[in-house]
């Protein structure tokens, strides 16, 4: 849903500044982007219009939210 | 599954363009780009885990400039540049980056007049006049069709017209100019000294750390902002500017008018299925037609009368695209009617609308462009605060009125006024003293931006976010709306402020971010529903059922809000200038032709 995959980084980190809504990270280990904060993502395609790699980001056109509940 | 064939967009391929572009969106590696990170003698612990951090551990970074420009889109690039073309130091700071955060990357249609295309400048002046139903300051209308033909040619220096994504080339050219940028950094607070703004504070995205920036001069161009509603891609903007004016005491306006935009029903979230199109690069074109473009409150009412899917028919003042007509993508798809069953998005029927229909409320939140935010004093930007200045969407210029009859002013009227701003901020910081506030007030004011990060249980962003949503989104409230259904938004909406916003807790700082929008996205839902509640009349995209007429006796005048001696909302009306009247001669239909409001002439007894 949303964004949903990074596959076949390779680590150049444009995706990061690109989003909008602070999505996405670079992992310290692997130093390749990850998906952080899905939840905020509003599909605009920033990270895959600037990424390099072709089909490395799936983004679908759905979203889904927690459910309202009584506090939290 | 993703999005439409983005080749059928662009021409090229994705490496190609990203070549054409010429500039990184990364920017690391250019001079002068930081995000907002302390550097090594100050950096605190590394919270890799987020979860509480005691304030003790937070870090500050402290910069100095002349001017500071909060913000990165069409207006803070064009103030960075004029600044520095007058010699001064500026400082950019940008929640996302520069180019590529608000609603500045999706612009398509950029407005120039221009009289060797047959422009007329009374024209404009009349189509303006009766689309934005006489609440639009023709002032800043006429500083538009001075200077948005050199702020295009600006554009054109720049090489911002010869690529698809113009975003990373204003931002060069910021670079090129010599602005120091910081990015992925949320500007909360401005900084006060003896009733003058003199700066402010904020955070990185990635560090518990207090970014302080002193300014003689500070311009907001922080965009406008929505409740973080669906399917219109500028989740990222939640009044940040007009908030931290506000607090500050100065005047904001137009809070009573709504934005109209649409998604699809199917896939309300998809911004990129319904606005892709809008990424084709700045297209000149556009104008203020009579009747505008389409942007008005008829869907909202087909919806009210059950009329579900509503049918966008043809719209007022709305042609099919082609020589003169809006530039595409931008107003409702031309042909109306309801989309064809079946088939994904973006087949068949208008693009990315798909099953379902239309709904609106894309923009739930926003109100009209360039008819919104910190109210200016004369011409030159600047606010009611000594040392505050605004342009573009973060600037209530009213140059629209009541109702946007565009097309493409939007993007070069945030382009003319940033330019504006740089100048005459520069001027002002030229004369003004140097910051002297106290690190006191600095610690006082970095308590209060981290209090969430300390806080060890109350409630999430999230939690709190939704339930916003969940008052302010039914169309029935700001778009259709009447004395009881806003007063009783504005109870919950008051409670949320109150006695919620206060335990807000932040597990790392993009929490804290989100801790800091909704408490920016409540005050601006306060502003919307007391501004409402204010004009008891109905005029452009505001409609009361209660008051369903236009009432030229009492209203043919601008709401302005700003906070009292006692901390709560005053609201005032400030009449327009008598010369901008509409002419008492003409019938009440003649004066307004375009919408006709259900009740309205009974209203009037003219029924």
């Amino acid at each position: 849903m949303a964004i949903e995959r990074i596959d076949g980084c390779i680590g150049c980190g444009e995706c990061v500044p690109a989003c909008p809504m602070d999505v996405i990270r670079m992992d310290e280990k692997t130093n390749k982007a990850v998906i952080k904060y899905p939840e905020d993502c509003q599909i605009c395609h920033q990270c895959m219009l600037y990424c390099p790699v072709e089909d490395c980001i799936t983004i679908t056109p759905e979203k889904y939210s927690p459910l309202t509940v009584a506090w939290g | 599954m993703s999005a439409p064939d983005q080749k059928s967009i662009f021409t090229c391929s994705r490496r190609d363009f990203l070549k054409v572009a010429g500039v990184s969106a990364v920017g690391l590696t250019m001079a002068n780009v930081f995000w907002g990170c302390a550097a090594p003698e100050t950096a605190p612990t590394p919270v890799t885990n987020g979860g509480r951090v005691p304030l003790k551990q937070v870090g500050k970074n402290e910069y100095e400039t002349d001017v500071l420009v909060i913000g990165g889109g069409l207006a803070a690039c064009f103030a960075a540049v004029k600044v520095r073309e007058k010699g001064l130091n500026v400082i950019m700071v940008d929640k996302g980056s520069v180019g590529l955060s608000g609603a500045s990357p999706w612009a398509g249609g950029y407005c120039v007049f221009d009289e060797q295309l047959g422009h007329d400048r009374a024209e404009w002046i009349k189509n303006v006049s009766a689309t934005g139903e006489y609440v639009n300051n023709r002032t800043w209308l006429e500083i538009f069709m001075d200077y948005s033909a050199a702020r295009y040619q600006d554009l054109a220096n720049w090489g911002a017209l010869d690529v698809t994504e113009f975003g990373p080339v204003l931002k060069k050219k910021a670079v090129e100019s010599g602005a120091y940028i910081i990015e992925r950094t949320m500007i909360t607070d401005l900084l006060m000294q003896n009733g003058r703004v003199v700066g402010a504070m904020g955070f990185p995205m990635e560090e518990d750390t207090a970014i302080i920036v002193k300014a003689k001069a500070t311009i907001m161009c922080t965009g406008a902002g929505t409740f973080k509603s669906y399917g219109f891609p500028i989740a990222c903007l939640t009044f940040d500017g007009d908030a931290m004016a506000y607090r500050v005491g100065a005047e904001i306006t137009g809070k009573e008018f709504v934005d109209t935009h649409f998604t699809s029903a199917e896939y309300p979230a998809a911004c990129w299925d319904q606005w892709g199109i809008m990424r084709r690069g700045l297209q000149k074109g556009g104008e203020p037609r009579w009747g505008g473009h389409g942007l008005d409150l008829g869907m909202e009412l087909q919806a009210h009368e059950g009329n579900i899917p509503t049918q966008l028919g043809p719209p007022s003042g709305m042609g099919p695209p082609g020589e003169g007509g809006p530039p595409p993508g931008m107003g409702p798809p031309p042909g109306g009617g309801p989309p064809p069953e079946g088939g994904p998005p973006g087949e068949g029927g208008p693009p990315g609308m798909g099953l379902g229909g239309i709904i609106g409320g894309a923009s739930c939140g926003m109100g009209v462009h360039k008819a919104e935010g910190i109210w200016p004093v004369g011409t030159t930007c600047a606010s009611t605060i000594p040392g505050l200045y605004a342009a573009g969407d973060a600037l209530g210029s009213m140059l629209s009125g009541g109702r946007y009859a565009g097309v493409g002013t939007s993007s070069s009227g945030s382009s003319v006024q940033g330019a504006i701003a740089g100048e005459y901020a520069a001027d002002y910081a030229r004369h003004a003293d140097s910051p002297g506030i106290s690190s006191n007030e600095i610690d006082r004011i970095k308590a209060s931006v981290f209090e969430p990060r300390e806080r060890e249980k109350g409630f999430s962003p999230g939690w709190v976010t939704r339930t916003m949503q969940n008052i302010m989104f039914p169309y029935y409230v700001i778009y259709v709306k009447e004395q009881r259904r806003l007063e009783g938004a504005l109870a919950n909406i008051e409670f949320l402020q109150q006695h919620i916003a206060p335990m807000l807790i932040a597990n790392d700082p993009h929490d804290l971010r989100r801790a800091h929008e909704v408490k920016n996205m409540l005050l601006n839902a306060e502003m919307k529903l007391r501004a409402s509640l204010f004009r008891t009349e109905s005029r452009g995209c505001h409609f009361r059922e209660d008051y369903p007429a236009r009432d030229d006796a009492n209203w043919l005048a601008w709401v302005k809000l700003k906070k009292d001696d006692k901390g709560n909302m005053l609201l005032m009306k400030q009449e327009i200038p008598e010369e901008w009247k509409p002419d008492p001669g003409l019938s009440y239909e003649e004066r307004y032709p375009f919408l006709r409001f259900p009740g309205e002439l009974e209203f009037l007894g003219m029924k």
